[in-house]
């Protein structure tokens, strides 16, 4: 420590990778580096074509470009450079031109061989960084929070199975002999349903069924699952989203290896998405769900700051919204009487795709049954008014461009959306692109699957278009990625602040890449991970890219999350937005690697769409 | 003569070929003649580099006063109750800086400051005498004073100072007062000074000492 100054310390301790050094390693690092001033007359000087160097811009300003004098990076205090052949062990072609002279470290190859083979996290920034992997780096970790534990680790017993062709007594025997609530019923290992005590009172008991009928008539057959390996939100979202209270979990070969209950989720600690969940589900009337609703922005703050992966705050958001339609939707069925007819409540853009935010509107409709009559149809008005400004109240604003259910536009059967879908499939005009992409993000929040499955996979077969494919993909491309000349960051300026708009020029056209791969594979899924995942193999997008999409959406929409948490009443920075010069060293080159992604995709989806123009 | 020679050698080379090193001192007041050396700093500079990892940093052990550049210079007394006799240090020092060029902002001060110290040192232990001169000197604040006047700029106050300095040459602010960082610093800026002087000619190590 002696040698070391506190400045050259410090400023080491906030750059990546140096930060995620032990005191020692860090100490080592700093005691064997050199300083080496960079200026116009001096630069053939640096990077010898042998001279195998890791360099960290202290101060300046510089060019890195190849050896027929193409730019590759803009480099500025804080950014690493010759790594590369450090990692390879190629002779050096790239060359520094210098914009602003200034200082830069360096460190010889011995020392930084050492530090890999010292340090991990060291070792696998570099390995990560050459890879262009850069968005999978972690910054510090932070604590384990409870809701990323897997299921596996808080299922206690194997589940009690019994086989479909048992009896109901059968079944009830077994229940009671080994004090349980609930029965996975199973067959060659494989899940068929399950059966409940409630099951039990009000399929069996209260119709007078005979107890010798076999378990599969009174069973809920296909019960919602969650597997052993996927976290205890996973599970938490689910029983919140179907409002259930048991829920069977399967290995990776689909057999049943427990169950998973709302006490269980209630014993881990810190369980208060649960809390909140079930008291959104127990609130009687309006009033007292809209007052449990008001608590929500400040509990998804104190959430946020306890989690490791801020997406799932975007579930929770999502999944309480959910919650919070269904319950305005039994609330005003208590009073008016049941819905006349079959329905789904249909949920559109950003509750769809599960991303939704503190700032998100609302994007709603209902699909009403073909037969619906004039009558039928003024119960759902009233209803859909009923929940839209009840949502309204809970938090929930109502769409500014009016894309709700409690507009009679967005009240339709399925023949009029089919109609509907067509009029954008078929004249996809630049306009109407723009407006119609949020539909073809849906989900059923309420009502009849069946009638939702039927609606959507019809959408998905009539979007299949070439025609409208290429619109699309001539929209996505005409669309800015804030990344600009030498991949320095475009920002916009306001005063005396500059600020990029995440939301807009990058989460946005990200959604839009793979909505549009989704709708040429004929994909339902709404949300962006769910179709990477299932655009995986069979796409032509590479699974490559399709890992590098996944990961900028989740460090974007991470990124958007903790700006709009931690923002400040009066930030003078838009919703959405961040500041470049207020993140952190690792977070810049992070946005900047998402964006790269973003702009590579649009390359690509021009080149694979854009020729059927 | 022979060293007189070597000197005279010495002087004609390119200036990005000469042993420079920089160099800041703490003291525990501002008169050179009366204060002690609390702390040294040094670091060689072989240009373009600044060798950081042969860079060194000494406390004194001493009884002195800490008056109030303790505050200053963040050293606590316990700090200089661990530091190392002053004879440790000098003798380190001089070894260090056999043959180079120094390089310090106000290096008047540094150097008065030294040489009083090998003075009273060469005082109460004649036996362990210690011999040193500088190869030469180059005041980075003197440069600059220079170089302002050359372009008919005003010196303002506080224009001169490590910072101020630094700052015209686009450097980042540094936490100052501290004798390892001061050092970098102002080797930094003697780098930035040199280049920019030298830019465009054969620059010796004589003209450019001539220039600080």
């Amino acid at each position: 420590m002696a040698n070391i100054p506190s400045d050259i310390q410090e400023f080491l301790q906030q750059t990546p990778p140096f930060d995620s050094l032990n005191s020692e390693l860090l100490q080592f690092a700093a005691e064997k580096m050199q300083a080496m001033y960079v200026c116009q007359e001096n630069r053939h000087e640096i990077m010898q074509p042998e001279q195998h160097r890791l360099y960290l811009v202290r101060s300046g300003a510089y060019d890195l470009v190849d050896k027929d004098e193409q730019h590759i990076d803009r480099l500025e205090p804080g950014d690493l450079f010759g790594f590369p052949s450090l990692l390879t062990g190629r002779k050096i072609t790239n060359k520094l031109q210098v914009i602003a002279d200034g200082i830069i470290w360096l460190w010889h190859e011995d020392t930084f061989n050492e530090l890999r083979h010292k340090s991990q996290a060291f070792e696998r920034y570099f390995v990560n960084a050459h890879g262009q992997r850069l968005l999978t780096e972690q910054g510090k970790q932070q604590g384990a929070d409870w809701s990323e534990k897997t299921i596996a680790s808080v299922i206690q017993r194997t589940p009690i199975q019994i086989a479909s062709t048992a009896t109901i007594q059968e079944a009830a025997q077994l229940m009671s002999a080994e004090r349980v609530s609930c029965l996975l019923v199973v067959d060659e290992r494989q899940l068929r349903g399950i059966l409940t005590d409630r099951d039990l009172r009000n399929r069996v008991v209260a119709p007078g069924l005979s107890f010798n009928v076999a378990v599969a008539a009174v069973m809920t057959p296909m019960p919602a699952v969650v597997y052993a390996h996927e976290s205890l939100f996973d599970a938490l979202t689910m029983m919140g989203q179907e409002n259930i209270h048991h829920l069977p979990v399967l290995n990776e070969h689909g057999e049943p290896v427990g169950v998973l209950t709302n006490t269980d989720l209630m014993q881990q600690q810190r369980s208060e998405p649960v809390l909140l969940i079930n008291a959104l589900f127990k609130a009687s009337d309006r009033q007292t769900l809209v007052a449990e609703a008001a608590k929500i922005p400040d509990y998804l703050r104190s959430f946020s700051s306890r989690v490791k992966d801020i997406s799932i705050v975007g579930r929770l958001l999502t999944s309480l919204t959910d919650g919070i339609t269904r319950k305005l939707i039994r609330l005003y069925e208590q009073e008016h009487g049941s819905a006349p007819c079959t329905y789904v409540w249909l949920a559109f853009g950003s509750q769809a795709r599960g991303d939704q935010t503190l700032g998100s509107d609302q994007d709603n409709a209902l699909l009403l049954a073909d037969d619906v009559s004039d009558s039928q149809q003024q119960w759902f008005a009233d209803m859909a008014t009923y929940v839209c400004e009840g949502l309204a109240d809970c938090g929930i604003r109502l769409c500014p461009g009016d894309i709700m259910a409690m507009n009679p536009q967005w009240r339709m059967n399925r023949l009029q959306w089919r109609e509907q879908f067509l009029k954008w499939i078929r004249s996809p005009t630049p306009k109407a692109i723009m407006h119609s992409m949020i539909f073809f993000d849906s989900r059923a929040v309420a009502g009849n699957h069946q009638l939702y499955r039927q609606h959507r996979e019809e959408i998905a077969r009539l979007a299949k278009q070439d025609m409208f494919l290429a619109n699309i993909a001539r929209h996505i491309g005409e669309l800015n990625v804030p990344l600009g000349l030498f991949n320095r960051f475009r920002t916009k300026s306001e005063g005396d602040f500059e600020y990029i708009d995440i939301k807009k020029h990058a989460i946005m056209i990200l959604n839009d890449i793979v909505r549009l791969y989704s709708l040429a594979a004929g994909l339902t899924a709404p949300s962006t991970p769910a179709r990477l995942e299932q655009l995986k193999g069979a796409s032509p997008l590479s699974d490559r890219d399709n890992q590098n999409l996944l990961e900028a959406w989740l460090f974007l929409t991470g990124m958007r999350l903790s700006a709009q948490m931690y923002r400040g009443t009066d930030s003078k920075i838009p919703a959405n937005s961040v500041d470049p010069e207020a993140l952190s060293t690792m977070q810049r080159r992070q946005l900047k690697a998402a964006f790269k992604v973003i702009k590579e995709a649009q390359q690509g989806v021009s080149f694979k769409f854009g020729r059927n123009m | 003569m022979l060293q007189k020679l070597q000197q005279w050698r010495a002087r004609r080379e390119p200036w990005v070929e000469g042993n420079w090193l920089a160099l800041d001192i703490e003291t525990n007041g501002l008169d050179s003649r009366n204060d002690a050396m609390l702390a040294i700093a040094w670091v060689p500079i072989q240009p373009p580099l600044i060798l950081l990892d042969k860079a060194g940093y000494r406390v004194v052990k001493s009884a002195v006063n800490l008056n109030q550049s303790a505050v200053i210079h963040q050293l606590s007394a316990a700090d200089i109750a661990a530091g190392l006799p002053l004879y440790d240090v000098l003798r380190e020092f001089c070894s260090v800086a056999e043959g180079a060029n120094i390089v310090a902002h106000n290096a008047q001060f540094d150097l008065a400051v030294l040489a009083n110290a090998l003075k009273q040192h060469n005082a109460t232990d004649s036996a362990n005498s210690l011999q040193w001169k500088p190869q030469g000197v180059y005041c980075t604040l003197a440069a600059e004073r220079k170089r302002m006047q050359r372009r008919a700029l005003s010196v303002q106050q506080g224009d001169l100072t490590l910072a101020g300095c630094r700052a015209r040459y686009g450097f980042e602010s540094f936490a100052g007062h501290q004798a390892l960082n001061d050092a970098v610093a102002c080797a930094e800026l003697f780098l930035a000074q040199a280049y920019r002087f030298g830019a465009g000619h054969q620059l010796t190590v004589k003209a450019l000492l001539n220039e600080g």
